[in-house]
C-alpha cells in the first residue's frame, strides 16, 4: 500500500485508464477504501471523464457529413497524379538494397563535399592579373594575395602550359607566367610541409598505372593552409590597413614609372582616356535608368549605345549590326596617338596593344545572356575614393556590426578578417581599374560585387549597402550585369540590413 | 499497457489500395473515418468551419503523405496523428495573432460566480460548459494528449506515436491535464460529487 501513496497520481490514472493488471487494481481498490479522502478524488477525475466524454458536440445540419465527403473527395480528386505513378517508378527502378543505398548516400556526400569545397576556396586576385608575355605581373596584385587563414587562397601547379588546353580560364601563353608566380609563391610563402606534399603531387601519379585518361585531366589544385604573410606584415589591423593600401598605391605606382615599354604606357593611357570618357557621359544619360534597363533585356545590336548622343546614329554594318564598337576604338586609338605626340613621344598604338574588345561572346559566362562583345569602354572606372573598402577607416564601418558584448580575441579575429576582406577588395578595386583585358575587367567587376556583398553581410553597414547599391546599378547600366543578378545581389543586401534590425 | 488498435484487413486492403494512388480507395477511408476525424478537430478548436476545414485539409494531407505511411500501422492513428498536429499548429497561429486566450479565462471566471446553482441538473449542464471551456484553454500539448486519450481513447503509445513524443511524457501530461482541469473546475466537482 505504501507504493500507491507515494505514486497516488500514476496508479489514479493508471486505473482510470484500465491499464492496471487485475492484482493492482485490487489492491488498489481496497487502498481507496481505506482512504476516503483518495476515494472522493478518485470519484472527482471519474465525473471529469464522465463529462469530458458527454461533452456537447455541434447540431450539424442533415446532408453534412456526405457533403463533407464530396468536399474531401473534390479536392483529393483535383491532386496531381504524379504520386502513383513516381511511386511506381520509384518502386521498379529505385528499389535499392541497403548497401547500395549507403554507398550511393556516402558518394552522394563526398561528391558535393568536393562541389562545395571548390566554390568555398574560391579564387585568387593573381588569377586576373595580365599575363603579358614577357612581363612581370602587377606588383600590387603579387602584394594582395588573401591569407591562407581566410580560406581563400589556393595555388596553381606549375604545369598550366600542359593543361592550358583544358582550362577555359587560362590563356594558351600563361604557362609562363604560371610558372613564374608559383615559383615565387613557393619560395616565398609555402611552408616545406606544403613543399613535400607539392613535390608528392607532382611525382605521385604514374601515368602508366592511371591510363591515358587521368594523364589527360588537369591536376587539382593544392588548398594552402599555409603560414599568413599578411600577419607579419600588418600587425594592427587598423594600421594594417592603410599601409596596405598606401603600399597597394604605392607599387601600383612604381610599376607604372619602373616599367618602360610602349605597352604600358599605352595601358596606361587607355586606362586614363577610359576615365576621362565615362566622365564625359551626361549624368541626365547615366540617371535614365528606364533606358538602360530597356537595354538590358534587348539583344545588343538594339541596345542603346550610353556613348551616343541622343541624336546620334551608330553606324551599321552591311548586315544592319551596330558597329559602335569599332567607332569607339577609333576614337581611342586617335586620342592615344595624339596624346603621345603631345607628350614628345613616338609611339604608334595598334588596336591589338590596348586590346580595346576584340574578344567575342564574354556575356555569355552565365549562359542565360545574349552572346556579344564587351570592350573596354563598357568599363565605368571606379574611383577608389568612392569605392573604396578601407575608407573611411574600418573602424568606424564595422562599429555596427559587433555586439559590444563580444571582446577579446574572438572580436579582433572578426575584425582581422573583415579587414582582411576590405584590403583584397581595395586589391580587387586597383586590379579592375588597370586592368585592360575586358574579360578580367569584366570578373574583377564581379569579384568586387560579391567583395562588398561579403563585407556587409558582417558588417550590416548601410552607407555601404548604399554604395554597393550604386554599383549595381553602374554594373547594370553598362550591361555587366543582368537583371537576375541584379536582382539577386539587391535582395542579398535587402535581407543583410534586415538582419542587423 | 499496450493496447494497440487492431487493423481489420478490409482497411488493410483500402490502405493498400490507395497508397498506390488509387483515390476510390481513399475515398472509402474518408467516409469511414471522416466523422471521428472532425470531431477530433471540433475538440480541438471549437468551431464548426475550422473543424470542417481541418478536417478536409487533413484528409488531403494524408493523400498527399501516403507514401510515409507505413503498412499494417493503424490508419486511424495516422489520420489523428496528422488531424492533432494541423489542430494544434492551428491554435499556435492562432494564439500569435490574438490574445483572446486571457480574455476567454476572465470571462470563465467571472461566468463562474453569476453560475452557482443549486439545482444538479443545471449545475451538470454548466459543468460542461466549463469544463470544455476549461480543455480550451489547457496548453496545446496538455490537450492534444487529453482529448485523444479521453475523447477518442488512444492508448498512450498510439498517442504517443501521434504526437511523436515518449509514452512516459504522454503519462506525465495526461496526468496533469487532469489536475489542471479538477483543479479549475474543482467547485462544480466538488458539487457534483
Amino acid at each position: 500500500m505504501k507504493k500507491f501513496d507515494e505514486d497516488f497520481e500514476k496508479y489514479l490514472n493508471l486505473y482510470l485508464d484500465d491499464l492496471l493488471d487485475e492484482g493492482e487494481a485490487a489492491e488498489f481498490e481496497k487502498y481507496l477504501e481505506e482512504n476516503p479522502e483518495r476515494l472522493a478524488e478518485l470519484e472527482a477525475y471519474r465525473t471529469l471523464d464522465f463529462t469530458a466524454k458527454g461533452e456537447m458536440l455541434p447540431d450539424l445540419p442533415e446532408g453534412y457529413w456526405e457533403g463533407l465527403e464530396s468536399r474531401i473527395n473534390k479536392r483529393v480528386a483535383a491532386l496531381p497524379e504524379t504520386r502513383g505513378y513516381w511511386a511506381a517508378f520509384a518502386q521498379r527502378f529505385f528499389s535499392f538494397n541497403k548497401t547500395i543505398k549507403v554507398a550511393a548516400t556516402a558518394l552522394t556526400l563526398i561528391t558535393v563535399f568536393l562541389i562545395s569545397r571548390q566554390f568555398i576556396v574560391g579564387t585568387k586576385i593573381s588569377d586576373f592579373v595580365e599575363k603579358k608575355p614577357g612581363s612581370m605581373p602587377h606588383p600590387a596584385l603579387l602584394k594582395s594575395e588573401p591569407p591562407a587563414a581566410t580560406g581563400m587562397e589556393e595555388t596553381q601547379e606549375p604545369e598550366a602550359g600542359a593543361t592550358a588546353g583544358m582550362d577555359s580560364t587560362k590563356e594558351p601563353e600563361a604557362g609562363a607566367y604560371a610558372d613564374t608566380m608559383t615559383d615565387r609563391v613557393l619560395k616565398e610563402d609555402i611552408d616545406s610541409e606544403r613543399k613535400k606534399e607539392f613535390a608528392l603531387h607532382q611525382n605521385a601519379p604514374n601515368s602508366d598505372d592511371i591510363g591515358d585518361i587521368v594523364k589527360m585531366m588537369p591536376p587539382p589544385n593544392i588548398r594552402v593552409p599555409g603560414p599568413i604573410e599578411i600577419e607579419e606584415e600588418f600587425p594592427a589591423p587598423a594600421i594594417a590597413g592603410k599601409s596596405k593600401l598606401q603600399k597597394v598605391e604605392l607599387a601600383a605606382g612604381q610599376y607604372r614609372e619602373a616599367e618602360s615599354g610602349d605597352q604600358i604606357a599605352v595601358q596606361s593611357l587607355a586606362d586614363e582616356i577610359i576615365a576621362e570618357t565615362h566622365k564625359q557621359i551626361p549624368d541626365s544619360t547615366k540617371k535614365d535608368t528606364a533606358k538602360y534597363n530597356v537595354a538590358t533585356m534587348v539583344p545588343d545590336s538594339l541596345a542603346v549605345n550610353p556613348l551616343l548622343g541622343p541624336d546620334e546614329e551608330p553606324l551599321k554594318d552591311s548586315m544592319g549590326k551596330y558597329q559602335d564598337k569599332s567607332v569607339r576604338m577609333d576614337t581611342i586609338k586617335g586620342r592615344a596617338e595624339s596624346e603621345f605626340i603631345k607628350r614628345g613621344q613616338n609611339i604608334t598604338v595598334q588596336p591589338e596593344s590596348i586590346d580595346l574588345g576584340e574578344t567575342q561572346g564574354l556575356r555569355t559566362t552565365d549562359g542565360i545572356y545574349p552572346a556579344g562583345p564587351l570592350t573596354l569602354m563598357d568599363f565605368p572606372y571606379l574611383p577608389p575614393d568612392e569605392y573604396s573598402f578601407t575608407n573611411p577607416a574600418p573602424e568606424e564601418r564595422i562599429t555596427a556590426k559587433f555586439d559590444k558584448s563580444m571582446e577579446g580575441y574572438i572580436t579582433d579575429t572578426l575584425q582581422e578578417k573583415d579587414n582582411l576582406l576590405r584590403l583584397e577588395g581595395d586589391s580587387l578595386l586597383q586590379a579592375y581599374n588597370i586592368a585592360s583585358e575586358p574579360a578580367k575587367k569584366l570578373e574583377l567587376f564581379r569579384q568586387i560585387i560579391k567583395m562588398y556583398l561579403m563585407v556587409i553581410q558582417e558588417s550590416k553597414s548601410e552607407p555601404e549597402a548604399v554604395e554597393a547599391q550604386n554599383l549595381l546599378k553602374l554594373g547594370l547600366d553598362n550591361n555587366l550585369i543582368y537583371y537576375p543578378e541584379y536582382n539577386t545581389y539587391r535582395d542579398s543586401l535587402k535581407v543583410y540590413l534586415r538582419e542587423k534590425k | 499497457m499496450t493496447e494497440q488498435t487492431k487493423v481489420q484487413p478490409g482497411e488493410r486492403r483500402l490502405v493498400a489500395r490507395a497508397k498506390k494512388g488509387d483515390k476510390e480507395a481513399f475515398g472509402e477511408l474518408v467516409n469511414l473515418y471522416k466523422k471521428p476525424v472532425y470531431y477530433l478537430a471540433y475538440r480541438f478548436v471549437k468551431d464548426h468551419d475550422t473543424a470542417d476545414e481541418l478536417t478536409q485539409e487533413s484528409f488531403v494531407k494524408a493523400y498527399q503523405a501516403f507514401e510515409s505511411f507505413i503498412e499494417g500501422k493503424s490508419f486511424k492513428t495516422w489520420i489523428f496523428a496528422i488531424v492533432a498536429n494541423l489542430s494544434i499548429n492551428y491554435l499556435k497561429k492562432k494564439k500569435r495573432e490574438t490574445s483572446l486566450e486571457d480574455t476567454l479565462t476572465d470571462d470563465i471566471l467571472e461566468d463562474k460566480k453569476v453560475s452557482s446553482n443549486p439545482h444538479h441538473q443545471a449545475v451538470a449542464h454548466d459543468l460542461k460548459k466549463r469544463l470544455s471551456a476549461a480543455v480550451h484553454n489547457l496548453s496545446e500539448e496538455f490537450k492534444s494528449v487529453f482529448i485523444l486519450r479521453t475523447y477518442e481513447g488512444l492508448s498512450y503509445e498510439e498517442i504517443a506515436a501521434s504526437l511523436k513524443i515518449e509514452v512516459g511524457t504522454v503519462m506525465s501530461r495526461l496526468f496533469r491535464a487532469r489536475a489542471k482541469l479538477k483543479d479549475e473546475l474543482k467547485d462544480y466537482l466538488d458539487e457534483e460529487v
